[in-house]
């Protein structure tokens, strides 16, 4: 190999690596009983919306591959957008929203976060219902990637069991 | 740069060197400081965090839902589905956080409290799955062992809640102490960067003081180098620079050199103060005339100075000469007396120096100088144009001046000799040796050649080559003939003012032979005696010779009766001058009396010059005078005829000492 292709494939391998970061992409899920659970969401007008993993799954559906801390082995993890449940809430343009999760665990989100790191609310995960015991029903999934090199996300905007979202 | 300065700056590099080294050291160990604490700190955070804490009173949190779901399912006496979900949902999160206490405890082994509590969180969790299995088919014996089991699981949280506690107040205390050390340290550097900033001020300051001071001194120097610092106008060097650079441009230039008449005798009259008042009248005089022409001027040294103006155009330059003269004649106020000098002004053009002489600035210095003399010698305040006349005389000047010193060589400079006689016998007792140059076959006499020696400085050996070559023909005659005729040698005063002379005369007697008494020096007063110390110095040095010291021309000189005062002489020659109306002057003979009268009251040996009748000889023998020289008695002859006249007159021996 010469020097010149050499430095082609280093300068092509500069250029791919961004592109191999796990974002979450499109994904159609076939329905399936899921765990019972709820998401309030606390509109930007304070009106209250409720969402049943089922009913949450009915906005554009995602997978998103990765590890997290709790999972050494990546795993699929499927689920809506963050940033899709706060624009029809409305919510999407508050300065920091307020997740809560059922065992009263609660995290701050600044707008950043959801405007520059794709926030998966995973209702599956490997393909089945998210049960509690593996931080289901409804778990924020940040990818890997994103999570330890955008600067923005930590381990605590990882919420699991969550259970409301308001304006902060 | 003096050695002072370069020592100061020697240890101001030094000292700087220093404070730089010192900020280096400071910031190096407050670096080092730092980063062993931030070290400290971090191995502290290695052990305890807020997520481990955490983890405690959440399980404690999460023991509580369990157990209270329970208890209300023992209030209603059974357990109802929904109850059941809210334990099936309270054992997932103790699950849940079970979990995550053991994934943020790690692979840790020190902190055996943590594993502890995990043991018993996860014996609660088996206890609530087993009951869900079991569908809850003994509430009774699961609360019992729930009770006991949760009783036993706060106890192991609170030893490790309290632990974390304990790392979490060390850490506290460690970051406070970081702190106060880090303020401390940051005081310290502070202050040690605020001494060593002010040095570097003072360091800084000192240098550009000292540059300061080196620029002025350099700006000093550059002014002292090409202005004079008494009237502020550019000097010599920098009006030969600029002149220089416009001969070389080829441009026609008039230089002016103007010369203040009698400026000495302001000096000596009022004072140098008031010299240096004309002075910087003078200059002012020139910048205000030339301000508005195409010229400049200089202060050459002096009373000396020039102007150089850019063009040869004489109905230009003739009008400005003489308003030069009547501004710098112009009367001014010193300290309440009026002063005035005249000035005489030599003007030369280059382009009317004939090819005879290379243009340069030497060279129109040199002419315009020669017309400056000429002004000087035709009666002063007035201006002389360097024309083709006046060319002619300044090239036979130059000839002559080269011709001199190898006419000294190559025999050329004769001496005469003129008789001295006793006034009452009219018999010779000596001469007066009297140089002569035979130049191109023809004598050229004294008046044309001596001061063009003097100006030239070859005067020195001309005197000193008429002493040896009389001496020895005197000492030579005498021996021959038994005689003991004397001889009289001029010296310039300008030999008066070194101690040569006495050497040379020493020399001159001992090549000679000459007995020293029969030699005598006469001063003669073409220039004037300026160091009267040195001059009385030397005299001694002569008498001490045994040599004898003579006035000559006394009565037309610079300044006779500063003479009488102030040397040891031991005969005046009284000048023609004197002697010439005598016969028929009543006044001439008065004066003529008056002198003879005081040369007699200081013991002086007198002799009458100029003598050129019978009736003038007998006058001034009648008047006591004892020796005579002039016409009547002989012309200066080439040496061998004189003496042989005055053997053949049959005078001589050693008379004249008695005169």
């Amino acid at each position: 190999m010469s020097i010149k292709a050499l430095l082609h494939l280093i300068f092509a391998f500069l250029i791919a690596t961004p592109a191999l970061a796990q974002t979450p992409e499109p994904v159609t899920l076939e329905p399936m009983d899921l765990l019972d659970a709820e998401l309030i969401v606390i509109g930007a007008d304070g009106t209250e919306k409720r969402y049943t993993p089922e009913q949450l799954e009915t906005l554009t559906t995602y997978r998103l591959r990765t590890t997290t801390p709790w999972r050494p082995e990546p795993a699929d993890f499927d689920g809506v957008l963050l940033s899709d449940i706060l624009k029809e809430s409305g919510l999407h343009d508050v300065a920091a929203i307020r997740v809560t999760a059922e065992n009263d665990f609660g995290s701050t989100l600044q707008r950043a976060l959801w405007e520059n790191v794709p926030v998966l609310v995973a209702t599956r995960v490997n393909g089945q219902p998210h049960s509690r015991r593996e931080r289901g029903p409804i778990q924020f999934v940040i990818s890997a990637d994103d999570y330890t090199s955008s600067g923005l996300a930590t381990e605590a905007h990882l919420v699991w069991m969550a259970a409301r979202i308001e304006a902060e | 740069m003096t050695a002072y300065q370069t020592r100061g700056a020697f240890w101001g590099r030094i000292l700087a060197g220093a404070c730089v080294l010192a900020i280096l050291a400071v910031c190096l160990v407050a670096g080092n400081y730092v980063q062993a604490t931030v070290n400290q700190l971090k191995s502290t955070h290695q052990v305890f965090n807020d997520r481990q804490l955490r983890n405690g009173y959440v399980a404690m949190s999460d023991i509580q839902r369990l157990v209270l779901v329970l208890q209300e399912a023992l209030s209603a006496g059974r357990m109802t589905p929904e109850a059941a979900a809210d334990f099936q949902a309270a054992a997932d999160f103790l699950y849940v956080r079970t979990d995550n206490f053991r994934r943020v405890l790690g692979t840790r082994t020190d902190q055996q409290t943590a594993r502890q509590a995990i043991a018993q969180l996860e014996v609660i969790g088996a206890i609530a799955d087993d009951a869900i299995a079991a569908d809850f088919d003994d509430l009774d014996q699961l609360w019992i062992d729930l009770t006991e089991q949760s009783q036993q699981a706060r106890q192991a949280l609170v030893i490790y809640m309290d632990e974390m506690r304990r790392l979490q107040d060390a850490l506290l205390l460690k970051q406070s102490l970081a702190v106060e050390r880090q303020l401390s340290l940051l005081w310290t550097t502070l202050g040690g960067l605020t001494v060593l900033g002010i040095a570097a001020i003072v360091l800084l300051r000192r240098e550009v003081m000292s540059r300061r001071a080196r620029q002025v001194a350099e700006e000093r120097v550059h002014h002292l180098a090409f202005f004079d610092s008494l009237t502020g106008l550019p000097n010599r060097v920098q009006f030969q620079d600029r002149m220089s650079a416009l001969l070389n441009g080829n441009a026609a230039v008039t230089l002016l050199l103007v010369d203040l008449d009698d400026f000495k005798l302001v000096n000596d009259t009022h004072g140098h103060a008031a010299g240096d008042a004309i002075l910087r009248h003078v200059s002012k005089t020139l910048s205000r005339i030339v301000q508005d022409q195409d010229a400049f001027c200089a202060r050459l040294g002096g009373d000396e100075f020039s102007v150089l103006i850019q063009s040869d155009d004489l109905d230009r330059l003739i009008p400005l000469c003489e308003r030069i003269i009547n501004d710098v004649g112009e009367t001014i106020q010193f300290e309440g007396e009026a002063l005035a000098v005249n000035a005489s002004i030599g003007l030369a053009t280059n382009t009317q120096i004939g090819a005879e002489i290379d243009v340069n600035v030497d060279s129109l210095f040199r002419v315009a100088d020669f017309a400056l003399y000429a002004s000087k010698s035709n009666g002063r305040k007035i201006f002389t144009i360097y024309d083709k006349e006046l060319e002619q005389q300044f090239l036979d000047r130059r000839a002559m001046v080269d011709e001199l010193p190898r006419a000294i060589t190559d025999g050329s400079m004769e001496f005469f000799l003129q008789p001295k006689v006793l006034l009452n016998t009219e018999e010779t007792y000596g001469f007066e040796a009297l140089v002569r140059w035979r130049r191109n076959g023809e004598i050229v006499p004294p008046q044309i050649f001596i001061a063009t020696a003097e100006e030239s400085g070859v005067i020195t050996d001309l005197d000193c080559h008429v002493l040896r070559q009389a001496s020895r023909k005197l000492a030579q005659f005498n021996a021959r003939h038994g005689t003991e005729f004397s001889v009289s040698i001029n010296f310039s005063a300008l030999h008066f003012n070194s101690d040569k002379l006495v050497g040379v005369i020493a020399e001159a007697l001992e090549y000679s032979g000459l007995r020293p008494d029969l030699l005598t020096i006469e001063i003669t007063e073409s220039v004037e005696m300026r160091d009267w110390d040195k001059a009385k110095q030397i005299i001694a040095g002569i008498h001490n010779l045994g040599a004898k010291i003579a006035i000559d021309d006394f009565g037309a000189g610079f300044s006779s009766l500063a003479y009488l005062r102030k040397t040891v002489a031991d005969e005046i020659k009284i000048d023609r001058s004197l002697i010439e109306d005598i016969e028929s002057s009543d006044t001439s003979r008065f004066l003529l009396d008056s002198v003879l009268d005081i040369a007699h009251n200081l013991k002086f040996a007198v002799t009458v010059e100029g003598i050129e009748t019978a009736q003038q000889a007998r006058i001034v023998s009648e008047m006591g005078a004892g020796n005579a020289q002039g016409y009547y008695f002989g012309r200066p002859l080439p040496a061998d005829e004189a003496l042989s006249i005055a053997l053949d007159q049959n005078v001589g021996t050693s008379r004249a000492a008695a005169g």
